[in-house]
């Protein structure tokens, strides 16, 4: 029945519609019963709505080519086997009888014939032709000769008639369905009739009585009977077999289905029920609204190719397929041998593709994969029989078809939900792990750690090649690099020879990228997340520094993800991540996991900046702390010192008044002055220094045009009455510059006076003064914000030289801070309240200049430096000078 | 202008010159023979001489100081029995100068009176 090859189709258990054993029974009974030579019967065939004669037997004894062949013999003990058995039913009386009757007559045995020009088998008659066709019409039991035969019906086969074999007499009887039975009134109409029975008498006979009629009408009632009991006997095991496959088939299906699997079960159910030469299965993903071709079988050859790659097709490939299954959602029978040639045009779509050329299939049948509204797919089959596809078996077929489909969906659903299951899991990890890298991050309170952390988690996260952080400068100009992960090893290629971390670090930060004004601030206000393009990346490169156009250019930057970190309202800063290999963007749910942790990290970030500031700050109080103690400590001892003088000669005085000259008395007079002067310049200091405070306290100037000479000359005045060292000082009269003229004396003074502690006696201290401008000057000194913003301003540089003992490497900044002297001071106590030095580069700096020591070699002495900006002589100041 | 009381002469050992002139401007007109020093050198330069002396000695001065001349003294029990050595030191420093072998201590600041009477029973 199946030309499969494929799988192995189970034997078929269910035989054809003819019960044709029982007719086989039956018909020899008849044929002795009426005292005929022979008969054939016909049987409505329902798919060519006509009489197909399925069986012919007649006496052995006028069938003389049979005569002693094998064949016979066989045939003949099969069927004395036979009706021994089952005709001696004794529930079946009637028949009981006449096969008694018929015993006599058995010396003569009937056999079936295969081949016969009378009546051959498969011989159709369509309704009311021939005898057979006419007794259908008629519909009731018909004698008749041979002569009125011929005359009646001119049978085609006349001439074939053998001259020993031509009948003299027909008896014709219709076998006439049960009143009770049948299904559909359509079929009622001709299957009333279920066949005809054509008895026959060769030579010269008797003839058929006419009283034979009726009895002939009862016997073929009785053959209807059994045919109707033999068809329902065989519906119930084919409905029975049916559901045992049904039953088998569902469960067949697991909770995980393995297509392999499920296609050859259904393959061998389909070929099993009915005759298929080709299929194919196909499904419809409403996720990714794909058709697939998942199995095809072509006249029994299985595509091997489908199981591991399906065919996928789009909704507008498969119009056809799409308004069958999707729009009309019925199962489409289509008898193709029927149609003329081509007509089947609409449908062609269907019948060409993955399962090869079906159009010459004489069936095909679609069934589609119902859940509930929705088809999720469908199942196609073709035979080369164009009856293939009934009623009966469809409606099997259909119930498969729901049954797999729904197989399908719960295997579908059960693994989405397990798929689910299983992305709960995976985002759950990803959590835990997003967690414990926050928390990682939240309990970093060292800023860089923190942002190293940072940075090296998220690229993890979303598997990023590049990441980096940029932090937003307090003036909000630029956005500086803190923090790069760099999985690729661009960044280090492009600055080659770096190796070392701290190098490293440093190079970090001259990743500086515009944000004030630039493409990123306007992105940065409208968006929460951006990527940059290559054309915004070269934009941006222009505008950027050296460093920033280098991170541009050189890391192969096509799309980057920028994220701006805040925290509350305020932009903290912008985390980037590029992927320079794979260029591609991230996925919602990475987004998502970025956003968070972005989030987080502000805060933690800025915990971490404030931790910091606190740190600074109380680090800065501790060391302020030390320092003020050091601070009381020498102040103590350098007010003690005055404070000794003063008391010991105003003593003095008082003791020996009575013996003491004038010119004593004006000594020690000078001398208890000169201790108040210093007394007074300590606390003057000391008050100073208090004033100055905090770092950043705005000091209160006065500047104006100050002749540079003048203001030098007025400290080394005050300063020469006590020091032993000479000092020299060689600074032009123009020079003049523009500031605060008190402050740039006590700032004058106050290095002489250093230099002078820190000299040996008659050591010789040079102060020299010249003109010059500030891109003359060492290019570490210059104060860069002035030099960009003013062209090339002219100043006033002063150089302080001495002979001292020099101050220690690792002093030479410290000595700047307050309340610091170089340390040994402590142990060999010179006068200096330690204010002076951090005294005097504030007031340089907040008149717009810089301090700073130039040189201190050990044993040969220290050079102080400043500068401060230089302006022309005025013309009535110059005057007014020279008049004083 | 007073005799000498013994033949024992006053050194005052100090850096800061203003103490230096004041103490030598008042113990010359108390009558005694002074001799000064800038530092730990120097005095040990005069103490090695002919000379006895009572030293007021400065504990901190720069180049050696005194308490570097204590132990330099510590170690030559000759040079030390000929000396008194009084210690000049601020209140920061007095605990190191009591633990220092020295005959008295002279607390800085200090007044004429204290200074005087301190050094009367040694000079008498």
């Amino acid at each position: 029945m199946s030309t499969a090859t494929w799988g192995e189709p189970e034997p078929h258990s269910i035989d054809g519609k003819h019960p044709l054993p029982l007719l086989k029974r039956l018909l020899p009974e008849m044929i002795r019963q009426f005292g005929a030579s022979g008969g054939c019967i016909a049987l409505y065939d329902e798919n060519a709505s006509k009489m197909v004669i399925c069986l012919h037997m007649r006496l052995r004894s006028i069938t003389p080519a049979l005569t002693g062949s094998k064949k016979a013999v066989e045939e003949l003990n099969s069927y004395r086997e036979r009706i021994t058995i089952d005709l001696a039913d004794p529930s079946s009386s009637a028949l009981g009888k006449m096969r008694r009757l018929s015993q006599p007559l058995e010396t003569d045995p009937i056999i079936s014939l295969e081949k016969s020009a009378l009546f051959p088998i498969g011989a159709a008659f369509p309704f009311g032709q021939d005898l057979i066709g006419y007794t259908w019409r008629k519909n009731e039991p018909l004698i008749l000769r041979h002569d009125d035969y011929i005359e009646s019906f001119q049978p085609v086969e006349q001439a074939a008639f053998p001259p020993d074999m031509v009948p003299s007499w027909y008896l014709s009887v219709p076998i006439l369905g049960p009143e009770f039975s049948y299904e559909t009134y359509e079929r009622k109409l001709h299957a009333k009739v279920f066949g005809i029975v054509v008895l026959y008498q060769l030579g010269t006979g008797v003839g058929f009585q006419q009283k034979q009629r009726i009895e002939a009408l009862q016997f073929t009632e009785r053959i209807a009977l059994y045919i109707e009991n033999d068809r329902l006997r065989h519906l119930h095991l084919r409905t029975s077999d049916y559901m045992k496959r049904l039953q088998h088939i569902s469960a067949a299906f697991p909770t995980a289905v393995k297509l392999s699997n499920l296609v050859q079960d259904v393959y061998q159910f389909v070929t099993n029920v009915v005759d298929v030469s080709s299929m194919l299965l196909t499904l419809y993903d409403r996720d990714t609204e794909k058709i697939y071709d998942v199995f095809a079988i072509d006249h029994g050859k299985r595509n091997d190719l489908l199981l591991e790659q399906p065919v996928v097709a789009l909704r507008e490939d498969r119009r056809v397929w799409w308004q069958v299954t999707q729009e009309e959602k019925r199962t489409l029978l289509l008898r193709l041998g029927e149609q003329e040639h081509g007509n089947y045009g609409r449908y062609e779509e269907l019948l060409k593709g993955t399962w090869g050329d079906q159009g010459k299939a004489e069936a095909f049948l679609l069934l589609p994969m119902k859940m509930f509204t929705r088809v999720v797919g469908s199942l196609c089959l073709t035979s080369a029989r164009s009856d293939a596809y009934t009623p009966e078996e469809t409606v099997v077929l259909e119930t498969m078809v729901q049954i797999i489909t729904v197989s399908i969906e719960n295997a579908k659903l059960y693994d989405r939900s397990r798929q689910g299951l299983l992305k709960a899991k995976q985002r759950q990890e990803s959590l835990a792990a997003m967690y414990s890298a926050l928390q990682a991050i939240s309990t970093v309170l060292n800023v860089g750690e923190l942002l190293r952390k940072f940075v090296e988690t998220v690229a993890n996260l979303v598997q990023a090649e590049m990441c980096t952080f940029f932090q937003l400068q307090p003036k909000e100009a630029e956005l500086v690099a803190q923090a790069i992960y760099d999985t690729t090893g661009k960044w280090k290629a492009a600055h080659t020879g770096e190796s070392k971390d701290k190098k490293h670090d440093d190079l970090i930060e001259m990743i500086r990228l515009p944000f004030k004004g630039s493409i990123l601030e306007r992105l940065v206000e409208a968006e929460t997340f951006f990527y940059l393009d290559a054309h915004m990346v070269e934009e941006l490169a222009q505008v950027s520094g050296e460093g920033g156009a280098i991170f541009l250019r050189e890391t192969h930057i096509e799309k980057m993800l920028m994220i701006p970190v805040r925290y509350q309202m305020e932009l903290v800063g912008i985390l980037a991540l590029h992927t320079p290999h794979l260029n591609r963007t991230f996925r919602p749910e990475e987004l998502g996991a970025l956003l968070a942790i972005s989030g987080q990290a502000a805060s933690a970030i800025r915990n971490a900046q404030l931790f910091e500031e606190i740190q600074e700050a109380y680090a800065e109080l501790q060391h302020m702390d030390k320092l003020k103690d050091e601070f009381i400590v020498t102040a103590s001892h350098e007010l003690r010192t005055p404070l000794s003088a003063i008391s010991g000669y105003s003593s003095l005085l008082k003791r020996q008044s009575g013996r003491i000259s004038p010119q004593q008395i004006l000594r020690y007079a000078t001398k208890i002055s000169s201790a108040t002067q210093q007394l007074s310049d300590l606390v003057a200091n000391m008050t100073e220094a208090a004033k100055m405070g905090a770092v950043d306290k705005k000091l209160e100037l006065q500047t104006g045009p100050v002749q540079l000479l003048a203001a030098t000359e007025a400290a080394t005045n005050m300063l020469s009455i006590n020091i032993e060292q000479q000092i020299t000082v060689q600074i032009a009269a123009d020079i003049w510059v523009n500031c605060d003229a008190l402050h740039l004396r006590q700032v004058m003074s106050n290095l002489l006076d250093n230099a002078a502690k820190y000299s040996p006696p008659h050591g010789r201290i040079i102060v020299t003064g010249s003109a010059t401008t500030l891109s003359q000057l060492p290019e570490d000194r210059v104060d860069y914000a002035k030099l960009a913003s003013d062209d090339d301003p002219p100043v006033a540089l002063v150089r302080v030289c001495d002979e001292g003992e020099g101050i220690a490497a690792e002093d030479q900044q410290k000595i700047f801070e307050k309340f610091v002297r170089a340390p040994h001071s402590l142990m060999t106590p010179i006068r200096g309240s330690g204010l002076g030095l951090y005294i005097c580069r504030r007031y340089i700096e907040a008149m717009g200049g810089r301090l700073w020591l130039e040189q201190s070699i050990p044993g040969e002495g220290s050079v102080f430096s400043f500068y401060l900006p230089r302006i022309d002589a005025p013309l009535e100041m110059s005057k007014d000078n020279e008049a004083e | 202008m007073k005799q000498n009381k013994t033949t024992r002469k006053i050194l005052v050992a100090d850096d800061d010159p203003v103490i230096r002139d004041m103490m030598a401007d008042i113990l010359d007109f108390e009558g005694y023979a002074i001799s000064v020093a800038r530092n730990g050198y120097e005095a040990l330069q005069l103490l090695r001489g002919e000379e006895d002396f009572l030293i007021f000695l400065d504990i901190m001065m720069p180049g050696m100081s005194g308490k570097e001349v204590c132990a330099v003294l510590a170690a030559e029990p000759e040079l030390r029995k000929r000396h008194i050595i009084v210690l000049m030191s601020a209140m920061d420093n007095l605990a190191e100068a009591s633990s220092l072998k020295v005959d008295a201590i002279l607390q800085k600041p200090f007044l004429v009176e204290d200074l005087l009477s301190l050094l009367e029973p040694y000079m008498r």
